[in-house]
C-alpha cells in the first residue's frame, strides 16, 4: 500500500474497524513511513477520547486487580526461560524452526537434482514431502512447546486447485507469551507463478497478509517463515495466490496434538 | 514499563491503579457485561505485557496506546460475537457513575474528552457510536444506511480531526 491507499483508511485503522486484509498492510507500512505514522498515532488519539470520555464505573469484584496480577506474572514466568531480550530471542527462535525445516526441504530437492526421474516419482515425491513435512513440522512443534509450554500449534497440507501441481504445508505457532509465528513450505510450483502472495484467513473472514516468496528454486518449492505481532489465534486457512492472484494453493490448519519426540 | 516486562507485583499494580477502571469501564460499554469486562481487562494487561518492550514513550502517550490496545481487543471480541449473540449496547445512562474517587488525571483525560466530543455533529457522534462501540465499518455503516462508502469515510475523519484539533497542546498523561 502507498501513502495515499494507507491514508484513505486510517481513520478505520485508527478505529479499529479496517477491513481485516487491509490492517497488516497498514501496519507495516506505517512502520516504515514517518508521516503516516505521525499521522495515525494523531489519529489513535483522538479515537481514544472516546473511551476516556465514558463515565467510569466500579469493578463489580474486587478481585480483578489480583487476577491481572496473577495474569501477567504468570505469562511473565512462563516466558522467562527465554525472554531477556524479548524481540531478539523470539525472532531467533523463528530463525532456528525455519533453519530446521529448510533443511527438510532441501533434502527432498536433492532427491529430485536428476530431472529425468521427475514424472517416474512424482507420486513416491509427493508422499515423500507429505511425510517429512508432518515430521519435520513434529520437530518444530517439540521446539516451540518446550521453548513455550503455553503455545499451541497448528498444522497442516495444503492442496493446489483443480489439478494443478504442487503441495504445501503450513504451520502456526500461537503463543501466549510472545509473538505468534508462521511458516509455509510449498513445492512443485511452477516458477513463473512466483512471486507468491502469502496469506491466513479466520472463520469470520479477516485475512492477514503474510508476505511474499519472490522466487521459487528448481524444484518449484520455498520455504518462508514470520513473526507476527498480532495474534494468530483462529486464523487456520493459509492461502498461496500466484502472481496474478489466482489461490494456487489453499489449506486448513488444525491443532497438532500428538508430539512424537518429547524434547528437541 | 521495566517492571511491567518483568512482571514486577508493584509495576502491574500500578498501571492497574492508573487504567484498569477505563479500560473496564471501556469494555463494559462494548461488551455488555461485566464478565466480559472483566476478561477483557485482564487480556488487556497481558496483552500489554507482551507488547511493553515495543512501547516508545517518544512516539506516544502511554494513555494511547493501552487504550488503544484495549478498544482493538474489544472490538475483535464484540466482531467475533457478531452474528451469534451480539451484547445489546450498554447505553451510558444505564449505568451508574462511580461515586468513588477517580485519578485526578483521568479526570482531566475525560474533561478534555468530553469537550472535544462536544464539537461533533450529530451525524458524526452517530458515526462515532456505531464504529468505535458497535465495531461497524465504514462499508457495513454504508451499506446500512444507503449512504456513500465515501461520505462515510469522510465524516470519520472529519469527526476524528475534529477531535484531534480540540485535543491538542493537551498532555496529561
Amino acid at each position: 500500500m502507498n501513502c495515499s491507499a494507507v491514508r484513505d483508511v486510517l481513520p478505520e485503522f485508527a478505529l479499529g474497524v479496517a477491513p481485516g486484509g487491509d490492517v497488516s498492510a497498514i501496519e507495516l507500512h506505517v512502520e516504515q513511513c514517518a508521516a503516516c505514522r505521525k499521522e495515525t498515532l494523531e489519529l489513535q488519539r483522538a479515537v481514544t477520547a472516546f473511551g476516556y470520555a465514558l463515565p467510569p464505573v466500579d469493578a463489580a469484584d474486587p478481585g480483578l486487580e489480583l487476577r491481572v496480577v496473577d495474569a501477567v506474572r504468570g505469562a511473565a514466568r512462563r516466558a522467562s526461560p527465554t525472554r531477556d531480550r524479548p524481540t531478539r530471542s523470539r525472532r531467533a527462535g523463528v530463525t532456528l524452526i525455519a533453519a530446521a525445516l529448510l533443511v527438510a526441504t532441501l533434502g527432498v530437492g536433492a532427491v529430485m537434482a536428476n530431472r529425468a526421474e521427475r514424472l517416474r516419482l512424482q507420486a513416491e515425491r509427493i508422499a515423500l514431502q507429505n511425510q517429512q513435512e508432518l515430521e519435520s513440522f513434529g520437530d518444530a512443534v517439540a521446539s516451540a512447546r518446550f521453548a513455550d509450554p503455553g503455545a499451541e500449534v497448528f498444522t497442516g497440507l495444503l492442496a493446489a486447485s483443480d489439478d494443478a501441481s504442487g503441495t504445501g504445508s503450513g504451520l502456526t505457532i500461537v503463543s501466549p507469551a510472545s509473538q505468534d509465528q508462521v511458516i509455509v513450505i510449498v513445492h512443485d510450483l511452477s516458477r513463473r507463478s512466483a512471486p507468491l502472495a502469502l496469506s491466513i484467513a479466520n472463520a469470520r473472514g479477516r485475512t492477514l497478509e503474510l508476505g511474499a516468496i519472490r522466487r521459487l528454486d528448481s524444484a518449484g518449492g520455498a520455504t518462508a517463515a514470520r513473526a507476527l505481532d498480532v495474534s494468530l489465534a483462529g486464523f487456520i486457512d493459509v492461502i498461496v495466490r500466484d502472481a496474478r492472484g489466482r489461490v494456487v494453493l489453499r489449506g486448513t490448519l488444525a491443532a497438532e496434538t500428538a508430539v512424537a519426540s518429547a524434547s528437541p | 514499563m521495566e517492571g511491567l516486562l518483568a512482571g514486577d507485583d508493584a509495576a502491574i499494580r500500578a498501571l492497574y491503579a492508573r487504567f484498569g477502571r477505563p479500560v473496564y469501564t471501556m469494555g463494559l460499554r462494548l461488551l455488555g457485561s461485566r464478565e466480559a469486562a472483566e476478561e477483557l481487562t485482564q487480556d488487556v494487561f497481558v496483552t500489554a505485557w507482551r507488547k511493553a518492550a515495543r512501547f516508545d514513550p517518544h512516539r506516544g502517550r502511554l494513555s494511547t496506546w493501552l487504550m488503544t490496545i484495549a478498544h482493538n481487543l474489544a472490538v475483535d471480541r464484540l466482531r467475533r460475537d457478531t452474528g451469534v449473540t451480539r451484547p445489546k449496547l450498554v447505553l451510558v445512562d444505564e449505568v451508574p457513575e462511580s461515586a468513588q474517587s477517580v485519578d485526578e488525571d483521568l479526570l482531566l483525560e475525560r474533561d478534555a474528552a468530553l469537550r472535544a466530543i462536544a464539537g461533533l455533529s450529530d451525524a458524526e457522534r452517530r458515526l462515532v457510536v456505531r464504529t468505535y462501540f458497535r465495531g461497524m465499518t465504514a462499508r457495513e455503516i454504508s451499506e446500512n444506511d444507503g449512504i456513500p462508502l465515501g461520505t462515510v469515510k469522510t465524516r470519520l475523519r472529519s469527526a476524528l480531526i475534529k477531535v484531534r484539533k480540540a485535543n491538542e497542546h493537551k498532555e496529561y498523561i
